[in-house]
C-alpha cells in the first residue's frame, strides 16, 4: 500500500498543487491544503477505488480551498507566478504580461467558473472528470465553462486594449 | 454540432467547440466563413484564439520539493501511536525474566547462602515480579484494547501470585 500511495503522490500532487495555488493564491495555505488532502487520502486508502483516486484528490483539494476562501477576507493581490521562457526579452515581457493578466483574470472569476477554467483549460481534464470533481452535471459544466471563457475574453480584451 | 452553418446565434457555441477541439472540418470552415463575412464575429474568433493560446502558454506550477518530501512522510507519521520502545511489554518481560532467573538461582538447593544473600535475593525477586507486573498490566491493556475487555486475567497474574506464595 505504501508504494501505491507514493505513486498517487507522484501522479497527482502537481495538479492538486496547481489547483490549490490558483484558488488560494497563497503558497503556505496551498501547502497546508495539500497536506490535509494527502493525510485524508492515506486514511481512506483502503476504501477508495483505484479509478477514483485522481478525481477524489482534486475534489477534496477544491473543497478544502473553497472552505478556506469562505473563511478568508477577499484579497485583491495576486502572487507573482514564475514562468520559464526561451524567447527574446521583448517577447518574454509581452508574454509575461499576458500571462499575468490572464492569471489575474482567472483569479477574478467567480466559482465555479474559476475551477472550471483551471481544470479544463489549464489542466486539460475531460468534461466528465470535471463534472465528478466539481459535483456538477455535464450540461452545467459545459454551460458554466462557456460563460467563464466569455468573461475571460472580455476581461482580457479590456486588458489588451 | 449537427448544423454546419454558423450564425451569430450559435457562434459562441462553435467557438467553444473549436477551443475544445470538438469542431469538425466542415464546421470549422463554416466558422471561418462566418468570421470572414462579419467583422464582429471575426474579432470574437480572433479573441477566442488569442485566449486559447494564452491559456496554453501558462506553465503548470510543480509542487515544491519540500512539500513532496512532507507528503511522502505521511504514511510513517500517521501510524497508530506506539509507546516508547523501552516501555514496550517485550522489553519489560525480558528484563523481568532476567531478574527472575537471577533471583531463582540464589534459592537453588545446595547453595550455601548467607542471610544477606537471601535478603538480596528476595529483593531481586520482588523487583523481577514488579517488572513482570508492569509488563502484565501493559499487555493486559493492549489485549483489552484489541479484544474489548474479554480477557481481564492474563496467565501471568496467576503465575506471579503463585511465585509470591512460595516466598
Amino acid at each position: 500500500m505504501g508504494k501505491t500511495y507514493q505513486q498517487w503522490i507522484n501522479d497527482n500532487q502537481d495538479q492538486a498543487w496547481s489547483l490549490a495555488r490558483y484558488l488560494l493564491q497563497d503558497r503556505a495555505e496551498a501547502e497546508d491544503v495539500l497536506q490535509e488532502v494527502f493525510i485524508k487520502l492515506w486514511q481512506h486508502r483502503e476504501s477508495l477505488p483505484l479509478s477514483k483516486v485522481k478525481p477524489w484528490i482534486l475534489r477534496v483539494t477544491r473543497n478544502h480551498c473553497l472552505d478556506r476562501l469562505r473563511k478568508r477576507r477577499p484579497e485583491s493581490e495576486i502572487e507573482e507566478h514564475h514562468m520559464s521562457h526561451e524567447e527574446g526579452p521583448e517577447q518574454q515581457l509581452q508574454r509575461a504580461d499576458t500571462g499575468k493578466l490572464l492569471q489575474a483574470s482567472i483569479a477574478n472569476l467567480e466559482e465555479p467558473y474559476r475551477s472550471l477554467v483551471i481544470l479544463r483549460d489549464l489542466q486539460q481534464h475531460s468534461y466528465q472528470e470535471i463534472a465528478t470533481v466539481t459535483e456538477l452535471s455535464l450540461p452545467q459544466v459545459k454551460t458554466y465553462l462557456h460563460r467563464a471563457r466569455k468573461q475571460l475574453r472580455e476581461q482580457l480584451t479590456k486588458g489588451w486594449q | 454540432m449537427n448544423d454546419n452553418t454558423v450564425d451569430i446565434a450559435n457562434f459562441e457555441e462553435c467557438l467553444n467547440a473549436l477551443i475544445d477541439g470538438e469542431l469538425g472540418e466542415l464546421e470549422h470552415q463554416s466558422l471561418l466563413d462566418a468570421a470572414a463575412d462579419s467583422p464582429q464575429l471575426g474579432t470574437r474568433l480572433a479573441q477566442a484564439l488569442k485566449l486559447q493560446q494564452a491559456l496554453q502558454a501558462i506553465p503548470m506550477e510543480k509542487a515544491p520539493a519540500k512539500l513532496t518530501r512532507n507528503l511522502r512522510k505521511i504514511p510513517t507519521q500517521h501510524r497508530a501511536p506506539r509507546s516508547p520502545w523501552l516501555l514496550q511489554p517485550r522489553w519489560a518481560i525480558a528484563a523481568g525474566l532476567l531478574a527472575l532467573l537471577f533471583a531463582t538461582t540464589l534459592y537453588l538447593p545446595g547453595n550455601s547462602q548467607t542471610e544477606l544473600e537471601v535478603a538480596q535475593g528476595r529483593q531481586d525477586l520482588a523487583l523481577a515480579l514488579a517488572y513482570l507486573d508492569n509488563a502484565n498490566r501493559s499487555t493486559n491493556s493492549r489485549v483489552r484494547s484489541t479484544l474489548n475487555d474479554h480477557m481481564l486475567m492474563p496467565v501471568t497474574e496467576h503465575t506471579s501470585r503463585a511465585l509470591q506464595r512460595q516466598l
